[in-house]
């Protein structure tokens, strides 16, 4: 693992990404964001990531696809899902299927933050994140 | 970060039950210790809040006394559950905390033919009137949470796992508690985290307001405190101004909105006097 957490950031709205890259890079991560969901998992593939961050609803390939298939090459990456259709059952079975947080959006930068330093402790590492921010993504 | 609650329609098993899971896991638990803490505070006999449960009796009419009582036992019962690791011992808790993802909800059945026997020796009266007397208890209780609750106690889907003594014994029982807890399902998360918030800082409002504003429905979500008041009366600037005033100073709300629409409209479709 590198001294910096990286994080994948896939949502299929570019907003989502352009948005919460500053936010964790804030905190120093280091971020890709993606829209695709295939592109996203070449590129985790290719390089791995210590994080990924998902959207569930998105054409072609799921979020819940997509954790299944990371979790499948490296058990270690924590993957948090985020989503705007949240709801008990959803919530449930991301986590029986390995998810490491889940999160309903419309949610504030804060609230990804404080997952990803819990993520970032449950992998040995940390973030430097302390400051509130009000700002909702 | 788990948290159990157990109901039953034999109390007192229920409660053997909630003891073991607590004793088994490793978990606080909670029951009769927060609703003496909380006849202490309100000043209502337990004996009331046991009605007014359902527990004890026929089961109070809908609207009938008891709100302060069950908002208060309610928003005490909430702000325990944002910590971590309970197992609730009845307390209603099954009819109030819905939908959320981290807490696992189990119904203790006693075996009917045996709950059936325990009256026909009490009350003097034969096994078939006592078979007929609990058939129309249970009737009676499935009218009632659903009209108090909007929830039927006695509908087994209200429930993650429903056990039945009569064909598992205690012990067994126990265990399946214990390892379904331990299930990821469970886990707390951010999401399952703000639906319990959003409850305990409504319950917090609903609790401020019973005794002027009582019937004031009361929704949160992320500290914004949404209000429903059924109609607009005579002096309902005075009034708006006041639940504005009221309500901001509870812990944890950063905005108020009033609505005289349902709170399940869109914000757009609400009549709202400010926020």
């Amino acid at each position: 693992m590198s001294t910096k957490l990286s994080v994948l950031i896939l949502d299929d709205e570019p907003i989502v990404g352009k948005r919460l890259k500053p936010a964790l890079s804030k905190i120093g991560c280091e971020v890709e964001t993606f829209v695709d969901p295939q592109k996203a998992l070449e590129a985790f593939d290719e390089k791995g990531f210590d994080i990924v961050v998902t959207d569930i609803r998105m054409e072609e390939i799921d979020g819940m696809q997509v954790l299944e298939r990371v979790l499948a090459k490296s058990k270690e990456t924590k993957v948090i899902m985020i989503t705007g259709y949240a709801m008990m059952d959803l919530a449930r079975s991301a986590m029986s299927k390995g998810a490491f947080d889940f999160i309903a959006k419309p949610f504030k930068p804060d609230d990804l933050r404080r997952a990803i330093a819990k993520a970032a402790k449950a992998l040995g590492s940390s973030v430097s994140f302390d400051e509130p921010d009000g700002e909702t993504a | 970060m788990t948290s159990i609650l157990i109901s039953s329609d034999n109390p007192s098993m229920g409660k053997a039950i909630a003891r073991q899971v607590g004793e088994a896991l490793g978990y606080d638990l909670v029951g009769d210790a927060l609703l003496s803490e909380v006849v202490g505070t309100t000043g209502i006999s337990k004996r009331d809040f046991e009605k007014a449960l359902g527990l004890e009796g026929p089961p109070p009419r809908p609207g009938r006394g008891m709100g302060a009582g069950l908002v208060a036992l309610q928003a005490a019962l909430t702000e325990r559950l944002l910590g971590d690791n309970l197992v609730v011992d009845g307390l209603g808790a099954h009819l109030h905390v819905r939908g959320v993802s981290h807490i696992l909800t189990i119904r203790i059945l006693a075996d009917f033919r045996s709950r059936a026997h325990h009256l026909a020796v009490d009350r003097k009266i034969s096994p078939r009137a006592a078979r007929r007397l609990l058939e129309r208890r249970e009737r009676q209780i499935q009218q009632w949470s659903l009209s108090v609750f909007g929830v039927d106690e006695t509908n087994p889907s209200t429930y993650d796992m429903v056990i039945n003594l009569g064909n598992i014994d205690e012990e067994r029982a126990v265990k399946t508690i214990a390892d379904t807890a331990g299930d990821r399902k469970f886990v707390s998360m951010t999401y399952s985290m703000k639906c319990l918030e959003n409850l305990a800082l409504a319950d917090r409002v609903r609790a401020r307001l019973v005794a002027d504003f009582p019937g004031v429905e009361v929704g949160a979500e992320d500290g914004v405190v949404k209000l429903l008041l059924a109609k607009r009366w005579f002096g309902w600037q005075r009034t708006v101004e006041t639940l504005r005033e009221t309500v901001g100073k509870v812990p944890g709300v950063d905005g108020v909105e009033i609505h005289t629409a349902p709170l399940t409209k869109r914000e757009g479709e609400a009549d709202m006097t400010g926020s």
